[in-house]
């Protein structure tokens, strides 16, 4: 089921939120952003837990944003899953089908079918206090799933796992969301969870949509040095100054905390001289070589920490001796030297044509 | 080997403390049993019957038992249920909206404590009665009901003041918990097809019934035991087994009798509170689970409507009467059938008239229930470390077993027994020493109970980190725990004083004559039909133990 939200405006207090977005059937979408930037709330609207002030919510064609709660056939997982405490697992999971008189034989099969699938047969008949986080998580999902909803809303609803129960239940909603071609939104404030989950990515910031696309769109154009910084896509360096270039062609000068750069405006990029707020530079991850490598800029850097095991791609954590409370990942290719001992001073080489100048923050409307 | 020394030191406070508390609680009970079963040998003695206990069976008179037992649990069953109609759309405004008049609405549930029953009593019959100022209202409008005899001296009169005295418990303890239950398994409810009521059934309910259980438990045990209500409304149609106790001590002093109504009282009184420990258990299970309480939404349209009218309802037919006292306080009645006039004058007759007994009864309460307050904090304070140490120990469990259905004591036992119990304990001659002491038995628990809530809030952590910082175990307590339970020691002080001020039941059981206390007073002005000066007497007391416990909520408690 696609769905189509259109011009909508939410006003809780002193807080407002807009979207403006659509989603095509089958698809998992990801909201993306900070804790109280609004992800939630908008959730809320579309299930119809939370008034909306003005726009419309379409799902397949038909518009639901006037109908009740109970009427819109939505799945809502919640962040802390809201199981029905005093009721046996089998009762949790039949709840929507009871609720809609479906009679007991039917609700008893369906019942069985799906705790087959999500393996929690054998925990049919306990109640939720006496469940572990992962097994409350699929029952939580096969409560959902049970009513068969047009739409899944997916809540947090895995912020209060562990990482490796977290990862693993990360790969199983994908998997049940990708057999069931269910349409979803999903929400988080975790980048790695968002990339493994998404087909499309809206990163939300105070109320606003400021980035939209898959993670290579994003990464090809974050629009701003928050979203780059936020979702951890490169180096984003503060600009002190920008003056035109000596020589030929559209080139400036952009003197950075870490080091002076000449940049020539990529497609993409912001039109420099529109840029009248506060800019940054940004670099993504492709476009820096380590130390030693032939580039047309360097940056001064410190090495943090080096990590390197077969657990996890190499990388180095730099941090910018010129602002102390910023740090960022980069990735090693291959093993890469033994210099990057942690403390070591290092010069990074960037291609400056990969480079971004952006404002640091994002446009008010998407 | 210092630790064990500790430990030993701290087992004998322990027993100590114990053997202190067994003996205060216990004595007067004893003392009643030994003298009750002493009078049933006497009265078999004369009159040659088998001197046993099942004499004493056959001289009981059944159906007088029925009627009284019937009486006691019917009234306090539906006064009980009309609190919880009037509490239950408090509780759930005050837990969802925020409006003008949510604290004052909450505070309300302060009346129960702090104004004793012979003042609101008094409160009813000058707002509801015949010449009421309801009446006299109502008359301005629909013109005078001639056949109007007021519904006060009735079992729904009777059932009523009761509902009205403790509905203000039901919004406060369901409200308490009401706010803390989050929406989100109501509105999972929802987006799985549940209609609104059936969602609220499914989400909120199985949470907030041990909520409205528990507050139901504590009116039903507080209608149970009513005395000065069914003493001054019941009269014509029912007595309850509270009453049968004190007309069987007072009038026939037959203590067999009162014993038999003791013991029935005190089994069903019994049932109910272990009932009522398992639901504040589930009560208090369900206010850790949930975090935080939520945030209060403005109201509208319909809801904002509600307010009003439920606002309305609170004043007229609660507030009212309170406010009766006041006006009548400072009405002075001519003695010529001239017209009535507003002043001082009750005050003035009752400093400077006959006998002045005004400044006399405002010494006696400060001076007894001072005196009880103090005993009732030592008795409370040394119980609930007792069983905090107990418990902390995990190896002494016999304390805990103990203490703990000590608490409840006063709760299932006729404040009647305790009070003559102490009167035989001083030899039926220092009315006064029974007053203190019987007081203070009924007082203590709600200190121990204070203080030791407040001993089990205080994070662990805390004395740890004093530990790792190098404080003895000794000088951890002194400093972060008893530090920290300080206010609710004073706050517990000061509620201990605001009950025993208004207890108007064990001074009216001990009959006294040398005393005279506030209640005592408000009592005698009362059933002389002087209601203005009841009234200016009533609004001192009300005065006293308001100010006490506006004290303990707003300094003590905050701080």
């Amino acid at each position: 089921m696609s769905l189509e939200v259109k011009d909508l405006l939410v006003i809780r207090g002193a807080f407002s939120l807009e979207a403006d977005f659509s989603l095509q059937s089958g698809r998992v979408l990801v909201l993306l952003g900070p804790s109280g930037c609004g992800k939630t709330t908008l959730l809320r609207a579309i299930a119809g837990l939370e008034p909306i002030q003005h726009g419309t919510i379409t799902l397949d064609g038909a518009r639901i944003d006037g109908l009740p709660t109970e009427k819109r056939n939505i799945g809502f997982v919640f962040q802390d899953l809201a199981l029905f405490e005093q009721m046996r697992v089998e009762d949790n999971i039949g709840y929507g089908l009871s609720v809609r008189h479906e009679n007991k034989k039917h609700i008893h099969e369906k019942v069985l079918f799906l705790a087959r699938r999500f393996r929690i047969e054998h925990l049919l008949k306990r109640y939720p206090p006496e469940l572990s986080g992962g097994e409350r998580q699929r029952v939580a999902f096969a409560r959902v799933i049970a009513s068969e909803p047009s739409l899944m809303l997916l809540d947090e609803p895995l912020s209060a796992l562990d990482a490796p129960l977290r990862r693993e239940m990360r790969r199983f909603i994908r998997r049940q969301l990708a057999e069931g071609h269910l349409t979803a939104i999903h929400v988080t404030h975790d980048v790695e969870e968002a990339i493994d989950l998404a087909d499309e990515i809206i990163v939300v910031r105070d109320g606003k949509m400021v980035g939209r696309g898959g993670i290579e769109d994003l990464e090809k154009n974050p629009g701003s040095g928050w979203l780059a910084r936020f979702m951890n896509l490169g180096l984003v360096l503060p600009v002190t100054k920008i003056s035109p270039a000596d020589g030929l062609g559209p080139a400036f000068e952009v003197r950075t905390i870490a080091g002076t750069v000449s940049y020539a405006s990529p497609e993409g990029g912001a039109d420099v001289s529109a840029l009248t707020q506060k800019a940054c530079l940004y670099v993504p991850s492709g476009a820096v070589a380590s130390a030693g490598a032939v580039g047309t800029a360097k940056i001064k850097a410190k090495v943090v920490r080096s990590i390197r095991n077969t657990l996890s791609v190499p990388k180095l954590v730099l941090m910018i001796p010129e602002e102390e409370n910023y740090y960022f990942e980069l990735p090693l290719k291959g093993d890469g030297p033994d210099i990057y001992q942690e403390g070591t001073d290092i010069e990074l080489s960037i291609n400056t044509r990969l480079c971004q100048l952006l404002p640091e923050d994002p446009p008010l409307c998407l | 080997m210092g630790r064990e020394i500790t430990s030993r030191r701290l087992s004998l406070f322990l027993y100590i403390a114990l053997c202190g508390i067994l003996v205060f609680s216990m004595s007067p009970l004893v003392a009643f049993l030994k003298i009750a079963l002493g009078h049933l040998g006497e009265i078999n003695k004369s009159s040659a019957a088998v001197g046993t206990f099942s004499s004493l069976l056959r001289r009981i008179p059944v159906s007088t038992i029925l009627r009284s037992l019937t009486f006691t649990l019917l009234q306090s069953f539906v006064s009980t249920l009309l609190a919880l109609s009037i509490g239950l759309p408090g509780a759930w405004l005050t837990a969802r909206f925020r409006f003008v008049g949510r604290k004052a609405l909450l505070a309300l549930a302060a009346v129960p404590f702090c104004f004793p029953p012979i003042l609101v009593i008094l409160a009813f019959i000058l707002y509801y009665g015949k010449e009421g100022l309801l009446s006299s209202a109502l008359a301005l409008f629909f013109g005078p009901r001639k056949q109007y005899q007021g519904f006060l001296y009735s079992f729904w009169g009777l059932v009523m003041v009761h509902a009205f005295y403790n509905f203000p418990i039901a919004v406060h303890q369901i409200a308490a918990l009401w706010i803390r239950i989050p929406d989100t398994q109501m509105e999972a409810a929802r987006t799985l097809g549940a209609s609104k009521l059936r969602a609220f059934r499914t989400g909120t309910l199985p949470w907030l019934l041990p909520g409205i259980a528990q507050a139901a438990g504590l009116i039903f045990l507080y209608c149970f035991f009513s005395f000065t209500t069914v003493l001054v409304f019941g009269g014509r149609i029912g007595t309850t087994l509270e009453v049968e106790i004190y007309q069987a001590l007072r009038y026939r002093s037959d203590y067999a009798l009162a014993l038999v109504f003791a013991v029935i009282e005190t089994s069903f009184a019994l049932f109910g509170i272990l009932a009522l420990t398992r639901i504040q258990g589930r009560a208090r299970k369900s206010l850790r689970d949930f975090g935080r309480s939520r945030e209060l939404a403005a109201p509208k349209g319909l809801q904002s409507l509600f307010i009003a009218v439920y606002g309305i309802f609170i004043a007229v037919f609660f507030i009212g009467p309170l406010v009766s006292i006041v006006i009548e306080a400072f009405k002075v009645p001519s003695s010529m059938g001239g017209t009535t006039q507003f002043g001082l004058g009750n005050f003035e007759r009752l400093i400077r008239g006959f006998q002045a007994p005004l400044p006399g009864a405002i010494l006696s309460t400060f001076k007894f229930s001072g005196a009880a307050a103090v005993l009732a904090t030592v008795a409370g304070l040394v119980a609930s470390l007792a069983l905090f140490f107990a418990e902390k120990s995990n190896r002494n469990r016999f304390v805990p077993r103990l203490i703990g259905p000590l608490q409840w004591l006063p709760m299932a036992v006729s404040s009647a027994i305790f009070a003559y119990g102490w009167l035989f304990l001083s030899s039926n001659r220092v009315a006064s020493t029974a007053l203190v002491a019987a007081q203070a038995v009924i007082a203590w628990p709600f200190v121990s109970r204070a203080v030791h809530a407040s001993l089990h809030a205080i994070d662990p952590r805390t004395r740890e980190a004093a530990k790792t910082l190098g404080a003895s175990p000794l000088r951890a307590f002194l400093t972060v725990e008893l530090r920290t339970i300080l206010p609710s020691v004073a706050s517990a002080v000061a509620f201990a004083f605001s009950i025993t001020a208004g207890d108007v039941n064990v001074p009216l059981m001990l009959g006294m004559g040398e005393v005279e206390t506030l209640p005592l007073l408000l009592y005698r002005l009362t059933s002389a039909y002087r209601f203005n000066e009841a009234c200016a007497a009533g609004l001192v007391l009300g005065l006293i133990t308001g100010v006490v416990f506006l004290l303990k909520e707003k300094v003590i408690d905050v701080a």
